[in-house]
């Protein structure tokens, strides 16, 4: 679903300032570093960024989900008004899979080997509803037949093993959906399968209804299918954010740009090389005061090394961070 | 694999053994266990070496038959046995009949198993298959029933004791062996060494082996210390080195009949605990070592940290799959 | 695949291994050197002609080596495995006599050993670098280096001769302790079925100590085996996934972590049996326990071949025949090797 317009109903998830550090042998590494952004219902949010920027671990972090010790989180996460970081862990056990649910990218390594599908699919639903057993796989069978399992009867007392990749993601939505959740986090689920079958789970994601999602991916081409808006991560930060039409036609951070841009395709005047971004991404133990992307920047200027710039409004809701093309004129909201 | 001559560009590139030997410095001082085990194993080889030198009294000659079963104290460290013979002397020297033994007996399983591995691994086969059933059948005896069986057979001695603990240890080699040659053989910097027309010897020799070998050293570490207790067993039992020799096993058996003189037996088995327990510690130093996907456990932060590694980066989870 | 076939499979895949065992026994009984048939019938014995007639002929020592081969084997299948030269009987009816006592010592020392073992790596792994974890990897260091036939002698100083806990090293039962009627051999089993309940008490109390002298080295194994598999259970994607469901604490460690991490565990069972036997050898004697690890230390002193390769030959049999079961479990509790993936 698309709008239009700024939805004015309480957004379904809020992150406000979220940070997260980790011990290393080498030092902390800052692996996000206070993001905010907001989703409303029934919205398809994307988060984009290379390997190591942040967006897997902010929205685990987001849900609690990153082991304490040497992960630090700091911030806010509400989902739909509650505030996740003061929940005890009943409450939160109570909310994860039910309010809010998560699909992985590895469906192989991401299920138990030893457990059956239909158990695995309603083992949380089970826990909050108290199912028994009987109407728990006829309720995987019918989650089954809504993803397009074929031969769900069956499939429901196989292990993840004897299913297809493709089959097996499918199953992993079934899985999240079991609980009727008011958002679906989803870190790169299509990212391991072939180009067809990810097409398929695409469509099946879109027809998905009542549910907001958030979708992790580095594939611009998903994304652009997908998403009605789109943020941008680099080394922790949000760089840029907006609707998916703006930021893909418009873009601003010169990041963005290079992405974008390295999107190879036919109508490219010199198609002999592949452009790409040269240089590395800033290790996250040692980075730096200013604009992380600095080292890499065509546009860079001696100011953007000292300050991280805000994300300032740009263009109707998109944001950008960058001294250089998005210089703040009024204060960033 | 390049060496510093193979890279005329920069000289700042170290040399292969510059850095396996700043490698192993780092590794020793930052691994308590691998330090601690190679210091106990060495002092014992010294010990070996050098107690003819130094030794209090003659482990075998010296009979105080008035002092017979003393408890330690004075000039007896260790005590005295029923014969009134020194137990440290004998417990010191004791170290210069097992160790060989266990060194001899790991050396030639380590040499045929492997030997007869590669074969099979690179034969294939008819070859492949004779080979894997007979490494198969000396694995399906417990090893000490079976050395005690060949021991019995060809009669007790220190040479015979090699022989057995040698035949119980070498089939597991051969497995091992021959797994590495399969997996290394399809790799690329193979191919590539007999696409330009090296012999098939060389390829082993040079391209082949230095790979396989990690988990064969760290075997072959801890098999050292199960050869010290399969020797010691079968002395334990009479059909190792003959009596009077200094043996630690015959001395815990001797033990047995005077259990109140506690020291008879306690000192010659804190004499293989300890040398064997320094071997462990080097195998599990070396396997840790080895074991690339544990070197990122090994740094402060430990699992939780790869743990981490592995939830946030895509690439490895894919690896784990 | 299913179970059945794979287990069927699989004991049939221990034939050739049998055979190969055959063989080896075979070859060891005939062709040890020196004068074999002095040596297998012992001094006395040897230098009389009729027996050793009597000898060549039984075991067709006359004839060439594939009809002795068979010879042999026939003499397998009765129940013929020659004559001991220490005890004077046969030694088919050597081992029945002493094959139960090992059999039971070697099935307590698992239990034991194999409880505690599970019981210490799980907690190992859960209380993950702290003091449980530190005691435990230690325990199951010194266990795996601790010559089992020292140990023996040092536990029987401390608990017996020391604390007088245990009893000393006097066999399967007090002196004066008359042993239940025979049914399976095993005194615990025979005495429960008589209902005896003194005899069972004492049987137990015999049994401690061996038992757990000679479990150390499984126990050591087993601890360290299962701290290994469940941290790695403990850091699998799919506790995470199991996380976002809502799971966590014990529901989350019973169902997703456990049976994973038990799996590779049995694996090490196989290995356990191995080392029980061998390390059976070695303790029944400092216990004077009379099962055939005794009777084979015994036999190898007194030069008693026929005695050591009739055992050995028991031994491994019930050995090849352990691993494939173990392997037929392995299948029975992970799908993957059982659905053939």
């Amino acid at each position: 679903m698309t709008t239009d317009s700024p939805d004015p109903r309480r957004p379904v998830f809020e992150v406000d300032g979220l940070e997260v550090r980790f011990r290393t042998g080498e030092g902390v590494a800052r692996a996000v570093n206070g993001i905010s952004f907001s989703v409303h219902p029934g919205e398809r949010v994307a988060v984009v960024g290379e390997s190591g920027c942040g967006k897997s671990a902010s929205l685990l972090a987001a849900l609690r989900l990153l082991p304490s010790p040497p992960a630090q989180v700091a911030g806010r996460v509400l989902l739909d008004g509650t505030d996740l970081f003061a929940l005890n862990a009943r409450e939160l056990n109570d909310v994860l899979g039910r309010d809010v649910a998560m699909v992985f990218q590895d469906s192989l390594s991401s299920l138990n080997p030893v457990l059956r599908m239909g158990r695995q699919i309603t083992e949380g639903v089970r826990r909050h509803e108290g199912l028994s057993k009987k109407d728990a796989r006829a309720y995987a069978t019918e989650l089954l037949t809504r993803v397009g399992v074929p031969d769900p009867a069956q499939r429901v007392d196989q292990y993840p093993h004897q299913l297809s990749g493709g089959m097996r993601q499918r199953a992993m939505i079934a899985m999240a959906l079991a609980g009727k959740p008011k958002l679906l986090i989803a870190d790169e689920p299509t990212t391991a399968l072939d180009v067809t079958v990810q097409a398929q789970i695409l469509d099946l994601v879109r027809g998905l209804e009542d549910v907001a999602i958030v979708w992790v991916s580095h594939d611009l081409g998903v994304v652009a299918g997908l998403a009605d808006r789109v943020l941008v991560m680099y080394a922790g930060y949000i760089i840029e954010e907006g609707d998916v039409g703006s930021v893909f036609h418009r873009p601003r951070h010169p990041y963005t740009r290079g992405l974008l841009n390295s999107v190879p395709s036919f109508r490219d005047a010199d198609r002999s090389r592949l452009a790409a971004i040269p240089g590395l991404p800033p290790t996250l133990t040692d980075l730096p005061a200013g604009c992380p992307f600095y080292d890499r920047c065509e546009l860079r200027e001696p100011r953007c090394s000292a300050q991280m710039p805000p994300l300032t409004t740009v263009d109707g809701t998109q944001r950008a961070a960058c001294w250089v093309t998005a210089a703040p004129l009024e204060v960033a909201s | 694999m390049t060496t510093a001559a193979d890279t005329p560009t920069t000289s700042t590139v170290p040399s292969r053994t510059g850095l396996v030997l700043r490698g192993s410095l780092a590794a020793v001082r930052s691994d308590a266990a691998l330090v601690i085990g190679c210091a106990v194993v060495l002092a014992w080889v010294v010990i070996a070496l050098t107690v003819p030198l130094w030794k209090p009294f003659d482990p075998v000659g010296f009979q105080d038959l008035a002092g017979r079963l003393a408890p330690p104290g004075g000039t007896h460290w260790f005590g005295t046995d029923n014969l009134g013979r020194d137990v440290f002397s004998r417990v010191m020297y004791g170290t210069r009949l097992t160790l060989p033994i266990a060194i001899g007996a790991v050396t030639i399983a380590v040499c045929w198993g492997c030997l007869v591995g590669a074969v099979a691994g690179f034969a294939g086969g008819l070859v492949d298959e004779v080979v894997m059933r007979l490494s198969d059948i000396f694995l399906a005896f417990p090893a000490m029933v079976l050395a005690l069986a060949i021991a019995a057979a060809l009669g007790p001695s220190g040479k015979n004791v090699v022989i057995a603990i040698a035949a119980v240890t070498w089939p597991e080699y051969t497995r091992l062996m021959r797994g590495q040659v399969l997996s290394i053989r399809n790799n690329l910097h193979v191919t590539a060494a007999e696409s330009v027309g090296c012999s098939r010897s060389r390829v082993f020799w040079r391209h082949v082996l230095p790979f396989g070998l990690p988990p064969i050293v760290v075997k072959a570490t801890v098999d050292l210390g199960m050869a010290i207790l399969l020797a010691a067993g079968l002395s334990f039992i009479g059909v190792g080195a003959a009596p009077p020799a200094p043996e630690w096993g015959a001395m815990v058996s001797d033990a047995r009949t005077r259990m109140d003189q506690w020291w008879l037996g306690l000192f010659p088995g804190l004499a293989i605990l300890s040398i064997v327990l320094a071997f462990n510690f080097i195998g599990d130093s070396l396997r840790d070592r080895f074991d690339p996907r544990m070197r990122t456990q090994r740094r402060r932060g430990g699992s939780s940290a790869s743990m981490l590694r592995r939830l946030l980066l895509p690439s490895a989870r894919k690896a784990d799959a | 695949m299913g179970l059945l076939r794979f287990g069927v499979r699989r004991l049939l895949l221990s034939l050739p291994t049998l055979f190969g065992l055959l063989v080896i026994t075979f070859l060891l009984t005939n062709y040890l050197p020196g004068d074999p048939l002095a040596r297998l019938l012992g001094d006395r014995a040897g230098s009389n002609p009729q027996i050793v007639a009597a000898y060549r002929a039984e075991w067709g020592l006359d004839r060439p080596l594939y009809a002795q081969f068979a010879t042999y084997l026939g003499n397998l299948l009765t129940g013929n495995l020659g004559q001991s030269t220490l005890s004077q009987r046969p030694v088919a009816e050597d081992l029945t006599n002493y094959l139960p006592a090992t059999i039971e010592l070697t099935i307590c020392a698992i239990t034991v050993a194999g409880v505690l073992g599970l019981v210490f790596g799980i907690v190992a792994a859960l209380f993950h670098r702290r003091w449980p974890d530190v005691a435990v990897r230690g325990l199951a260091l010194v266990a795996s280096g601790v010559p089992v036939f020292w140990m023996a002698l040092v536990s029987l100083q401390v608990f017996y001769l020391g604390l007088g806990w245990v009893p000393g090293p006097e066999g399967r039962l007090g002196r004066g302790v008359e042993a239940p009627p025979r049914v399976t051999g095993a005194y615990t089993v025979d005495a429960l079925l008589a209902g005896r309940w003194s005899v069972f008490g004492d049987a137990v109390y015999h049994l401690i100590l061996p038992s757990i002298v000679l479990g150390m080295f499984f126990l050591g194994l087993l601890a360290r085996i299962t701290r290994a598999s469940m941290l790695e259970a403990l850091q699998a994607p799919y506790v995470v996934t199991a996380r976002s469901k809502g799971i966590s604490g014990f529901a989350l460690v019973r169902v997703h972590v456990l049976p994973n991490a038990l799996i590779p565990t049995v694996t090490v069972l196989g290995l356990a049996v191995g080392g029980l036997l061998s390390g059976a050898v070695l303790t029944e004697t400092t216990f004077s326990w009379p099962g055939v690890g005794r009777y084979a230390v015994d036999a190898a002193r007194a030069l008693d071949f026929q005695a050591v390769l009739g055992v050995t030959l028991v031994i491994g049999t019930i050995y090849v025949v352990t691993n494939a079961v173990v392997d037929i479990l392995y299948a029975a509790l992970d799908p993957r090797i059982r659905l053939g993936g």
